[in-house]
């Protein structure tokens, strides 16, 4: 097998979407009341300005000499709410402002195209780094309110507002369009986040207490202590999920040579399930969680040897789905532990609780598609005897702090403007449900045109395997796979079709432009598709 | 208004105008998607199945004997003056490739599925592609899995074959009958197939002395079959089921040979292809007594009109392959498809279409012994079988001499001889 070194080792930075950026804006004093902005000379024929909200958010604005009186108004995504020594700091986002998306691979790679391609044509771009971090959305919207004043205000030839943004930063988008619907006049969201903090913490949440029951009973996963003793728990379950990822890999890896289960040790689900091959038990919590089978290095379909061949077939059945899952899995656990940490501090102790889920009801189809790979009916039985074993511990919440977090902002669904989803079919962060969910929303003609869903689909197959036979992870995420895993040219494509809608009383086009912005980023659809919903709204 | 492009993009005036004509040519006026792949003269029709890949064995002659039907039709004229245009996508037997093909001929605007293979893999097409909501057809798919013969669950798709739920409540009562004081044993293949037919054993009121469940695809392990016999000659069974695919079967009756274990062997009708079993290395002595189901008359049946009708198709439109269990299936598939497609009249439309098998399937003649049973309520299809059992030529010969067909349902209705009297094949198959 060849390993998934190089996701472990970014388990941690792969969910920061939205990341650094060193823009040569006039430093603001960081301070609680509002500052700026100050403006530099033009360079480049770009004005580049810096400030302070009144939150204390810094915030970047470019605006080019020909500014056409369209901006556009960014929304990062989710970042963390602690520390992680050596690899992160709060600090870092606290003090980059970033006025657009910067591409999947920031903040080691800075792709500045799509943030430069607006400038050449005359848009303007702001963003703020928003006050706090963490999942921010009451915050983030009052920011984005002030900070859209304070750019008319220095920019009066400003006429129109097209807010978008990547992640929490499209939930953000959506909050802000929903609430404020008279300050922006398009919408862009991007590997959205939709509906519901709830709804987006349960795939992760799920995938955790999974992963906990059956392999690592040591992870915390939830009721973190607080001060330094709950952060030293998060630090010391991230290292476990990264050795845990290790060792399932293995475990995978020697099942299909010598097709006979290879638990890990101290794995308490051996006892009971021994007999259970470890690849369908990670099937069995990706399935029951709604993680994606397709990931960003393994398509379900492609398999060493010559194709058609029994080699490529059996990988392609028994490996891929696991593999896969085993991928995009270990991201959504590293998120539900960093944002359950976040907000339990802002809830005030516990609120994921699967006390009442059924598992097994939850995967009925699944189940069916999938029981090859899942070793059988058989398998599947043990699998979810064990789950709902009254001595296996689920993890209940605590009312106040369930109550609490129930107050988080939520969803409508109404759209005031036009909009335009960028969605990856295989998100395993955000996943497609996210996108369903809205398009569940729009029950008139009118509501549905003022919405385009532009999916991002992976290729058939893309999977590509090493001289040794073994999948290859060493190369770039596979297009419509991984979290806002999007190209210059397709985030330019929303907002080529946003700024001719603004500019078009509000229409959205649904022919030349639509066509022409589709046909300058590959990797494209906006072929109606129905995706699959979260497992949250089958409680 | 400004345009966003980076450079190497940007549109000329002459391309944006031969955008401005693909688009005018390429988005007609299209009102709904209800008559979606089909013109004046063209109906398109897709299946997803394996052509090719270790799975594929058997299967792979479906498609192309339903292909070289509708070319017979087309070849006289078609169907309220359309041609039937099928499209095959091989997708492996695999559950992700089946999606991926589904939504494939999709895009490419077919009418309706037809066909498709795979209790799983119609499975997961239609929860990928939603449709239940997008009422796109799935007609005659290849599984006898009574799901999909659940009009609330799968409004837009139509079973064909008895469910197997159907085959072992009559297999059951045939043991029943046959060999009541013998300890009977099953293997089956622990997925929605096999449990479907353990099911049906059971309401037959079968006691089993042994159930050995099998993975899918495990049969591949050269381990498991052995093992298999061993736990049914370790039990003494004296009735050996077997409900599991073809390779499946080949395997488990080449395991038994080897181990000299001579149960009385009773086949399921998916795994019980001759053809395929003799490739899969299961001679005809192996294979001689063995007794085994079918809708459909024998395919050497020479009296039969459908299958004298069926073999000249094939030899003039799917020429070099040898007519079996599989080119019969795919030739009856494709021959109700046309009574179905006749029947929904000149105006043809998804919901009308799926309105009139609703309707009228029940009289759509076919070389089933019985009929199919759809109603407005069910979307199940045939409901019978008839046993015969394996000489040493690897001839199925019918129980009594004749086929003597059982029908039940997929509940708790009794196992009774259908009195059905199937009509002869008429007008040439063509559906004038």
């Amino acid at each position: 097998m060849s390993t998934f070194t190089k996701n472990q080792r970014n388990l941690v930075s792969v969910l920061i979407s939205a990341a650094l950026i060193s823009l040569s804006v006039v430093a603001a004093p960081a301070q609680a009341a509002a500052t700026g902005p100050l403006c530099g000379p033009s360079t480049n024929a770009v004005v580049s300005c810096g400030g302070t909200t009144s939150d204390g958010a810094k915030y970047a604005m470019q605006v080019p000499d020909n500014f056409n009186g369209t901006v556009f108004l960014y929304s990062h995504g989710y970042t963390y709410a602690i520390d992680i020594p050596g690899k992160y700091t709060m600090a870092s986002v606290l003090n980059n402002p970033v006025p657009g998306p910067i591409g999947p691979l920031a903040p080691t790679t800075v792709d500045m195209v799509a943030i430069n391609s607006l400038l050449a044509s005359g848009y303007a771009v702001v963003g703020s780094t928003f006050p706090v971090l963490g999942w921010n959305v009451k915050e983030a919207v009052a920011t984005n309110v002030e900070l859209i004043g304070i750019f008319k205000k220095k920019f009066t030839d400003t006429k129109k507002v097209i807010a978008w943004g990547e992640s929490l930063g499209a939930f953000i988008t959506q909050a802000l369009a929903e609430k404020y619907p008279k300050l922006i006049d398009g919408a862009g969201l991007m590997c959205p986040a939709l509906g519901s903090v709830a709804a987006e913490l349960t795939t992760a949440g799920d995938f955790l207490w999974g992963l906990k029951t059956m392999f690592a009973p040591t992870i915390t996963g939830r009721n973190y202590a607080a001060g330094d003793a709950g952060k030293m728990q998060v630090y010391t379950d991230l290292g476990i999920l990264e050795s845990l990822g290790a060792a399932l890999k293995t475990s995978i890896g020697t099942e299909l040579v010598t097709n006979a289960p290879s638990w890990p040790a101290g794995a308490p689900g051996a006892v009971a399930l021994g007999s259970v091959p470890v690849r369908s038990v990670i099937l069995y919590l990706g399935l029951m969680s709604g993680i994606p089978t397709r990931s960003a290095h393994l398509d379900g379909i492609s398999g060493p040897g010559a194709a058609g061949s029994t080699s490529a077939f059996g990988f392609a059945t028994m490996g891929s789905p696991a593999l896969a899952v085993l991928q995009n899995g270990f991201d959504a656990a590293g998120l539900a532990v960093l944002a359950t940490y976040d907000l339990e501090k802002q809830s005030g102790g516990a609120f994921f609780d699967n006390t009442k889920t059924d598992y097994a009801k939850r995967t009925t189809v699944e189940k069916s598609v999938f029981n090859a790979p899942l070793s059988g009916a058989t398998a599947i039985a043990g699998i979810e005897k064990y789950l709902a074993n009254p001595a296996v511990t689920r993890w209940a919440a605590t009312p106040a702090a369930a109550a609490k977090f129930a107050t988080q902002i939520k969803h409508t669904g109404k759209l005031s403007h036009p909009t335009v989803v960028l969605a990856a079919t295989e998100d395993p962060i955000t996943p497609e449900g996210n996108t369903q969910w809205l398009i569940n929303r729009q029950k008139t003609a009118a509501a549905k045109a003022k919405l385009l869903v532009i999916w991002n689909k992976p290729a058939d197959q893309y999977t590509t395997f090493t001289a040794a036979g073994q999948p290859d992870t060493s190369g770039p995420k596979a297009n419509g796979t991984g979290h806002c895993n999007f190209t210059a040219d397709q985030y330019l494509a929303v907002a080529n079709i946003l700024s001719d809608a603004v500019e078009s009383n509000g229409k959205l086009d649904t022919g030349v432009v639509r066509e022409n912005a589709l046909a300058n980023a590959t990797g494209l659809s906006i072929t109606p598709r129905t995706g699959r919903m979260q497992k949250y709204y089958q409680k | 208004m400004m345009r966003l492009n980076r450079s190497k993009n940007a549109l000329t005036l002459t391309a944006l105008a031969a955008t401005v004509a693909m688009v005018a040519t390429v988005v007609p006026a299209q009102a709904s998607t209800d008559k979606v792949g089909v013109t004046s003269n063209l109906i398109k029709l897709g299946i997803s199945q394996p052509t090719d890949g270790p799975a594929s064995a058997g299967y792979n002659k479906v498609a192309p004997a339903m292909k070289a039907y509708f070319d017979y039709i087309n070849a006289n004229g078609g169907i309220n003056g359309r041609k039937i245009q099928l499209t095959i996508e091989n997708d492996g037997y695999l559950v992700q490739n089946a999606v991926n093909k589904s939504i494939k001929l999709v895009d490419d605007g077919i009418f309706a599925f037809v066909g498709s293979l795979g209790t799983a893999n119609n499975l997961n097409v239609a929860s990928a592609l939603d449709l239940k909501n997008t009422k796109i057809p799935s007609l005659f798919v290849n599984t006898g899995f009574s799901g999909f013969a659940v009009k609330k669950d799968h409004p837009s798709m139509f079973a064909l074959f008895p469910s197997y739920y159907m085959e072992t409540k009559i297999i059951g009562e045939y043991i029943k009958k046959n060999y009541p004081n013998k300890k009977v044993g099953i293997i089956y293949q622990a997925d929605d197939f096999g449990d479907d037919g353990l099911a049906g054993l059971k309401q037959a009121g079968i006691t089993l002395v042994k159930e050995v469940p099998y993975a899918s695809l495990s049969q591949a392990d050269p381990r498991s079959a052995p093992a298999w016999i061993t736990q049914l000659s370790s039990a003494g069974v004296e009735v050996a089921i077997m409900f599991g695919v073809t390779s499946a079967t080949g395997a488990a009756l080449g395991a038994a040979a080897r181990a000299q274990y001579k149960p009385q062997w009773i086949l399921g009708s998916v795994g019980s292809d001759v053809t395929t079993l003799n490739a899969l290395g299961i001679s005809n002595p192996i294979l001689n007594g063995a007794i085994t189901g079918s809708f459909l008359p024998a395919t050497t049946d020479l009296t039969d009109s459908y299958i004298k009708l069926f073999r000249e198709v094939n030899t003039k439109y799917n020429p070099g392959v040898a007519f079996d269990s599989n080119v019969l299936a795919g030739m009856n598939t494709a021959f109700v498809t046309a009574a179905a497609i006749k029947a929904a009249g000149p105006n043809l439309t998804r919901s009308g279409l799926i309105r009139t098998i609703e309707t009228k399937g029940k009289s759509f003649l076919s070389a089933s012994l019985t009929p199919p049973t759809y109603s407005t309520t069910s979307h199940a299809g045939y409901a019978g079988f008839w046993l015969g059992t394996f000489n040493s030529s690897g001839v199925l010969v019918p129980e009594t001499g004749k086929y003597k067909v059982y029908t039940t349902d997929s509940a708790k209705g009794k196992v009774v001889v259908s009195t059905y009297k199937r009509p002869e094949v008429s007008g040439k198959g063509l559906f004038k």
